[in-house]
Parts: C-alpha cells; structure tokens; sequence
C-alpha cells in the first residue's frame, strides 16, 4: 500500500488529506480510486464534447472534478478544471487536447494502481 | 448501537457517497440515493426517518436544483434539513442554493469534521424548531395565539389552587350565528372576529386580580375569574357586550355566556366547563330574552335525570315498559267519536309512570325516538288489526311521526311494510307530524308526504301554528288535517286576541277545506266557542283523557260513543248573542282581527271598520277612502282589485298580498275577502285584514339565510359516512347534514368505490367497525395504501366505549371515535375536534418523528 501511496506521492497527488478524509480507511481509498479509473464519466465527457453538448460535459466535468478533489488526485483536479472553466462559460471549442491529457493522466492512475497492486 | 437519526445522501459518484458514508456512518444510519427523483421516492415513502439529506447538485435524473423545487413545496418532507456539496469556493452556486431553500453547504473536496459539525448543526436546529413549534401548537390556538383548551385548563386549575380563599366564575363565552358570519362575510373575516375577541381578552388580563382565558374551538372562548360581588361578572360581559357591538361588521354580534360560579374547587376544570356549557345551552333556550344564565343545581339534577332515562330506554322498548294509550277525538257538532290518538306511556316497573314530557325530548335529541315511533306504529297496527280479527269497524288511529323519523329516506317504504304485514287499509293509520318538522327540511318533507298520501296514508298537520311561518307551509306543502292545541293559545294574556287568532285560523282553514282539529281542550267555555267558529273535531280533557287501550275499546265499540254533554244551553246562548244587534255590534268593534266591509260597484268603497284596524291603519286612514287605495303601491292595487273581481265572480272567498303606507311606515297587509250578498248593483264584500310585515321580514330573513347556506355548501367540507345500518346514517346524516356534504357507504369496499368517484376529496370519514364485504379494519389497512387519503381522520362508530377500545381504535390509525347511540353535542364536537386540532397536530407529530 505504501508503494502506492509514495508513487501518488510523487505524482503530486494529496494523500494525506484524502485519508483524512477517507478517516484513514486504506482500503476504502483505494476501493475508491479503483472506481473512479473505470467511471464512464470519462467516456461520456469525450462524446459530449464531441458533439457539442455543451451542458452534459461541464456535467460529467463537474461531477469529475468533485470526485478528484475529493481523492486528492490534484494532477487530474487541475486538468479537468482546465475543461470545467471554458465549459461553464459555454464554451466547448479546443478542449480536445486537454481532454486528452486527462485521459493520459487516467492512464497512468491506472498504471499505478497496476504496478503496485497488492 | 442504533443510531438516532438518518442521513440521506444524495450523489449520482458512487465514491462520493461512499466517502461521504464512512465519514457519517459512526454517527448516523445512511441511505443513498443516486439522483433527486430517487431522493423524493425515498422521502415521500418514509419522511419522518429522514433528519438530514446531503445533496449533489450535478446529477442526471432530476438534479439537485430539480430537487430543491419538489423540495420547497413539499409538506411531506419540507422541513428536512438540506445540505448541499458543492465544490469549494463556488460561491454564485452556494448563494442559490440558500435561495433555493437549502439550510447550508459543504465544499469538495470534504473536510470529515467540517462536514460532521454540519450535518450535527442543522439536524439539533431543525428539531430544536420543531419541539418549539410542536410546544407552541400544544399549548396556544394557532388562529388566535391564546391558549387552547388544553393549556387553559391547565393553568385555570393552578390559578384555583393557588388561591383557595377566593371566590371564581368560570365563563363559557360564544358568539352566536357565528357560521353566519363565515357564509356572509368569509372565513377570512370570520377569522379576523376571533383574532379581535382574542386580542380583547388579551387586553383585560391587567384589569383583573385572577383570571385565566382560553380559545376552545370555533367561536367559543372561556373565562375563568376571580371576583368580589356578581355585578362584576356582569360588568365583565357588558364590557364584552361593547366590544362585540364596536366590532366594524354590518351584522348583530351577540355574544352569549354560560357561568358556572365555582362552588366546587374539586371539580376538574373540563367539568366546570361543561356546567358553563348547559347553563349557555339554557340560556339559549329562553329565546334571547338575555344572553346570559348561570348554572344550577337544577340543571345538574336534569342532566342526572336525562342520563338515566337514556341508560334505561333499551331495556325498556324490549320489556315493553311503553304502552299506548289512546285519547278518542269527537265531532263537534255531534257529539260523536271520530278516532284517537295513540300517545305513550313509559310504566317503569320501579318509578311508575313517566312523563312523555320527561323522556321524549331525550329520545328526540339522542335519536331513539325512531325506535319509539316503529314501536309504536306496529303495535297500533296490531291494535287495528285484533279489531278488525274481532268484527270491528274501528275509527282511525293516529300516530306521531317525530322530526327525527322524517330523515329516514325509506320512512314511506317502512310505513307501508307494516301496513302489508298486518293487513291493514292506510287510511286507518294516521301520521301526525309537527309543523316544525315541515319547516326544517321542506323538500324532503314535502317528496316524503305525497309518497305516503299517494300510499292511503292520511296526514294530519300537528301543533299547528307553534311555528311561525305556518302559512308558508300550508302554501307548500299539502296536508289532509290541521290539529291546532288550545294550550298553545291560552299561553298569551289576552284570551280575547288568542280566540280570535283561533277564528282566523279555524276560517281559513276552511277555504282551504281542511278539516281542522282542537285539542288539549279543557273546558265548557272553550268547547262553546269552538262549535261556534265553526271548529269540527276536538280531542281533550273536557272529553276523555288518554286511556289504556281495554278502555278505549270499550267505549269505541259500544253504541253509545256519544259524548254527553252536561246542559243544553250552549245553542240558546250562541244564539243570543248572534240574535242581538248591540252585542254583535260590540262584538265586531272589539274583535282583535282587523276587519273591514267593502262594497264593491264602479269603484270600491268601505262601509265600516273595526277598532282593529284603525290599529294597523291608523284612525285618518278610513277618513279617505280613496287616499287609503292610493297609499298601495301600484303593483298591488292590481292584486287588490283581482282579489275583489274574483270574490265577486266566484261568490265566494279570495285573497291578496299588499304592500302599502300608513303614514310614513310601509306595511304588508295579508286581506282575505269574503262574498256576502248584493245590494242593487253593488255587491257587499267582508275583508280580514293581517299585517304581515313582520311575516314578510323574516320570509327575507329566511331567504338570505337560506342564501347564504346554500351558497356556502358547496365550499362545506365532506363527510363520508361508512355504516351499514341505515338508520345509523341517518341519525348522522341529521345531525350533520347542515355543516358537511354528506356522502354515504354500506360498508367499507362501497366507501372505497365512492371515494375513487369522488377522486379522494373528502374531508372526513366516519366508519363502523362491523359490516359485510368489508370490515371497518379492513378498510382502515387499505386507507393507509392510498397516499391521497393519506391525511383524512377517520372517526370510528363504536357502541363500546371502554379504555380498550380506545387503544384498539388508535392503534387500528383511526383519529378517534364515537358511541352509540349518539349524542349530537358530543359527536359534533369529536368530529370538529378531529378536524381543527388533531389533524395539524398529528401532521407535526409526524413530521418531527418524536412520535
């Protein structure tokens, strides 16, 4: 567990405040992350903002950005926010490259959670 | 542990709820709801499980604003707490979710003691206001924020044992007509009367040493006061008096006041109040003469008294404790019977006879006359019918049919069954009927009587002219017979005007060819005077008092059911006095009806007056004969001379309604015309003149009440009644037909039916326990599937009035119950109770889940 804590770490994730907010329960975090990696929330954001729906993705935006913070993931936090600002404002025209590196970022969560899978 | 209170959480990310689980879960029960459609499912099914919801505000499926909009109109779930996660610093989103109801909010990401100290916050709040205003509606009137009855009893009995030396009145205070109020002027404005009243009381509490004051229900308040002398009590209600006249509202207010003066400090203060209560009932009675009367210990002695007759009138119908006894009618003019009237008798085996002016107003208030009146009715069929067995050919009978049996919708079908089941003709079995009944409720009455005539049934028309509008009546409604009581006459000082009175109805009941009965006559001098008005048929003393049945037969089956008289010289003296000119003269100037002879040719003209009529008239009217026709409005002068072209043509009698002047008054005068003779070519006419202007008064009067009730019916609250025994209904039906819209049920699958036709809009239910096809608990448990229904008290008809089936009808969810047989007083104020203070308590109780 700890290999994984330091590799979020190291990331630049905020560990110790999520397990604050996780009150500590490991196992439940990590649960939690396992969740969020395979949430369709991503895909639904990438085929709303395909077609321009404006308001479903600054939805499935939102909804990842509490779901972040809330994690701690801070690296996908700033990213998404990067989609949920221009959204907001109405605003869907060049937001495939940041949704793109949100998936990059996705990716590698996963890689993390694999490597150091107990 | 068990927890006490439930979070609902309500987030489409199922690791926010579950973050938001393990942060709450030590401290309270959690359900989850993915979206706001599933948060309203759960809550409309369970509100009072809920203490807290913490809401997401971006979700598919109704989301969180979606929520907060059910949320704020909802009654259900309204005054649940609501906190909503937002993400942190967002702050136009924080601002509408305060707008939109929400107590507060939480930022993402969560902050575990932040959140907990929250939810604890708004969970202590929210029942910290709840207990607040659950103690308020327990203890003060929601409309007129004085204490309710509850709390006034309360503190009236510490205010009494604090002071023991002192002396108190206790004062049951209402405002009379007060549902008038309500139908002319609104709820609002009657609403607006009570604040006032209120508001008053509120204001005298420093003028007094001790005193207590309290909003009972409806329009009626109490008082509980120290005092030194009685005139204080009475400068306390003429206070009220003034206040009540002040009150801007194009209406008479009267207040009227029950005083109970406390002699017995160990009674409860619900006793002293009902004592207030029968001393407001007696003032009541007495026709407003004063608006006031204190208790007595007479009253308490009549309660007592009407408590054990109710106690023993069953056993007494079943061990036939009621007997019948008959008092033979006679023609007048020949001595000879012509039938009876059945009347009852109560022989207790232990107090002897009772008087039926004892126990028949108790029957007819509690309903058991109905019973009383099938009794009797079948035993005289049975009388007819063993005379008839034996040979006889027997006088017809009468018999009472009280107010109360007129409800019955099926009284026709019930009178013809007995008739078939004995075999009896119709016309041998009288009914006799109030003239007050045919006031109350004219339409039915009316649909009820031509039945019955149509059957063979004879009716005849009793105390007639007790009421006040009985010539209304007689244009309405047919009878075959009016039965007039002396005794209703000789009330008055002046026998001359009751006589007089008597020859004026004897008369017109003979241009309406009525036959017309006297009775309760006493005396030879009364017996003369009725021979010569022309009266047919008397029953009375002087003639033969009610017997027992042997008796009667005795005498109806002899040759000799002649009465005899003791002298003959009652026709030398009618002659005499129709033989001498001077003394009819003085006869006709003193008579007190009001009589003129016209004659009739090119114009009309008076040829004499009474001094009655100068009375209505004045004495400058007959002056000018001409001056007295033009003081009639146009209108009329067209009815007057019709009335005289038809007298005239008919040779015989006519009538007329006119409104004319005397001096300055305008007066409606009832003229009823009979031909006399022709002199040449003028025709002489005797007219009787009425005033009727008051008549005329309390017909408006009656109009803009009857107005006024109609046009609030339809904004009357409903009532179902769910009973099988019809005559149960209607029992309830009479005593609330007035205030609800009636809507009626066999047994609980009809009610069912009926309250889907009537798309659940019913105020009330009233439900018996035992019936076919659907028991009352079975209706009861298929009430609470249906949410519409969810609120309408269900009061339980009940002839068990033990502590068990109290708990057994609140633990079956019934709001409270009733017993037979049914006290009009009592039920009415269980029904409204239920309506006006249980309901909202109860919704409270609920919402805040300390039930």
């Amino acid at each position: 567990m700890s290999k994984l804590f330091e590799a979020l770490d190291n990331w630049g994730c905020d560990v110790k405040g999520a397990m604050e907010r996780f009150l500590d329960d490991e196992e439940l975090y990590v649960t939690c992350l396992e969740t969020v990696i395979t949430d369709d929330a991503f895909e639904k954001l990438g085929v709303a903002l395909e077609q321009k729906q404006i308001q479903a993705a600054f939805d499935y935006a939102h909804t990842l950005k509490g779901v972040f913070a809330n994690l701690g993931l801070t690296p996908m936090f700033l990213l998404v926010e990067e989609l949920v600002e221009p959204l907001r404002a109405g605003n869907g025209e060049n937001l495939e490259t940041a949704y793109e590196k949100l998936l990059e970022a996705n990716e590698y969560l996963k890689q993390i959670l694999g490597k150091t899978a107990c | 542990m068990e927890k006490e209170n439930t979070v609902l959480i309500v987030d489409d990310e199922k690791v926010n709820r579950l973050n938001l689980r393990k942060i709450l879960e030590d401290s309270y029960e959690i359900v989850e709801a993915e979206n706001g459609q599933q948060a309203i499912e759960i809550l409309e099914k369970e509100p009072g499980r809920i203490s807290a919801i913490v809401l997401d505000l971006i979700m598919p499926v109704a989301n969180g604003y979606d929520f907060m909009k059910v949320y704020a109109k909802s009654k259900t779930f309204g005054t649940i707490p609501v906190v909503i996660a937002t993400i942190a610093g967002d702050v136009e989103t924080e601002k509408a979710c305060l707008e939109l109801g929400a107590w507060d909010f939480v930022g993402k990401p969560y902050d575990s003691s932040i959140i907990q100290f929250r939810i604890k916050n708004v969970i202590d709040r929210s029942q910290h206001q709840m207990s607040r205003e659950l103690r308020y509606r327990s203890q003060f009137s929601e409309l007129t924020a004085i204490y309710n009855m509850t709390t006034f009893y309360y503190c009236t009995r510490q205010m009494l044992n604090r002071y023991p030396g002192e002396k108190f009145a206790f004062i049951r205070m209402d405002i009379e007509k007060f549902r008038l109020v309500n139908s002319f002027f609104g709820r609002e404005e009657g609403n607006a009367l009570l604040k006032y009243v209120a508001e008053y009381l509120r204001a005298q509490e420093k003028q007094y040493r001790h005193i207590s004051f309290g909003h009972m229900n409806a329009d009626v308040f109490s008082v509980c006061m120290a005092y030194g002398d009685i005139e204080e009590i009475h400068g306390f209600m003429q206070k009220m008096n003034r206040m009540i006249a002040e009150y801007p509202l194009d209406f008479e207010l009267v207040i009227t006041y029950g005083i109970y003066l406390v002699d017995d400090m160990e009674l409860s203060v619900g006793e002293m109040y009902e004592y207030a209560n029968l001393a407001s009932k007696k003032c009541k009675d007495m026709y407003s003469l004063q608006n006031y009367a204190f208790f007595e210990a007479k009253i308490r002695e009549e309660v007592a008294k009407e408590q054990t007759i109710v106690n023993n009138m069953r056993g007494a119908l079943n061990g036939n404790e009621f007997v019948l006894y008959l008092q033979p009618k006679y023609e007048l003019q020949t001595n000879t019977m012509a039938g009876a009237e059945v009347l009852v008798r109560w022989i207790d085996p232990e107090r002897g006879m009772i008087s039926p002016g004892e126990f028949i107003p108790v029957f007819e208030q509690n309903g058991f006359i109905m019973k009383l009146d099938y009794y009797v009715w079948e035993k005289s069929c049975q009388l007819l019918r063993k005379w008839l067995d034996e040979g006889h050919n027997p006088f017809p009978i009468s018999v009472n049919v009280s107010r109360v049996s007129l409800y019955n919708p099926r009284l026709a079908e019930v009178l013809g069954e007995l008739v078939k089941k004995y075999d009896i003709p119709p016309r041998l079995l009288q009914l006799e009927l109030t003239e007050s009944a045919y006031t109350t409720n004219q339409q039915s009455t009316k649909a009820i009587m031509s039945k019955l005539q149509k059957m063979g049934f004879c009716i005849l028309m009793d105390d007639f002219g007790s009421g006040y509008s009985s010539l209304n009546v007689l244009k309405d409604i047919e009878v075959d017979v009016l039965k007039i009581d002396m005794k209703f006459l000789s009330n008055t000082e002046n026998e001359a005007r009751s006589e007089n009175i008597l020859a004026a109805v004897v008369r017109m009941a003979k241009w309406l060819n009525l036959p017309i009965i006297a009775e309760g006559v006493e005396r030879k001098e009364q017996v003369l005077f009725l021979r010569s008005i022309g009266c047919e048929f008397v029953q009375g003393y002087y003639f033969a008092k009610p017997m027992p049945a042997e008796e009667y037969e005795k005498i109806a089956f002899s040759n000799n059911n002649h009465f005899e008289e003791t002298t003959d010289e009652t026709k030398k003296e009618i002659n005499e006095i129709w033989s001498s000119t001077s003394q009819l003269e003085l006869l006709f100037s003193n008579m007190l009806q009001a009589v003129a002879v016209y004659e009739y040719g090119e114009r009309i003209e008076v040829l004499r007056v009474n001094n009655a009529y100068y009375d209505i008239f004045g004495f400058n009217d007959i002056n000018d004969i001409q001056k007295s026709l033009s003081a009639i409005d146009e209108e009329s002068q067209k009815r007057f001379l019709e009335a005289f072209e038809e007298a005239v043509r008919t040779k015989d009698v006519s009538e007329c309604e006119v409104k004319r002047y005397a001096g300055d008054r305008e007066i409606w005068v009832l003229i009823k015309l009979k031909y006399m003779n022709q002199v040449g070519d003028k025709h002489v006419i005797y007219g009787c003149l009425n005033d009727i202007t008051e008549q005329k008064e309390i017909d408006d009067e009656l109009q803009k009440y009857k107005h006024a009730i109609e046009s609030s019916q339809s904004s009357e609250k409903t009532m179902l009644i769910v009973d099988d025994v019809e005559i149960n209904r209607a029992s309830l039906r009479s005593i609330f037909e007035e205030r609800y819209r009636i809507l009626e049920a066999e047994n609980g699958r009809e009610a069912l039916e009926l309250l889907e036709q009537e798309k659940y809009h019913v105020d009330i239910i009233l439900l018996d326990l035992v019936m076919p096809e659907m028991d009352g608990p079975q209706f009861l448990t298929r009430k609470h599937q249906i949410p519409e229904l969810e609120n309408v008290p269900v009061v339980i008809i009940t002839a068990d009035d033990t502590t068990e089936q109290q708990i057994d009808t609140m633990r079956m969810g019934a709001d409270e119950y009733i017993v037979k047989p049914f006290i009009p007083e009592i039920v009415i104020r269980r029904i409204e109770n239920v309506l006006d203070s249980s309901r909202s308590l109860r919704r409270v109780l609920q919402e805040s889940n300390l039930e």
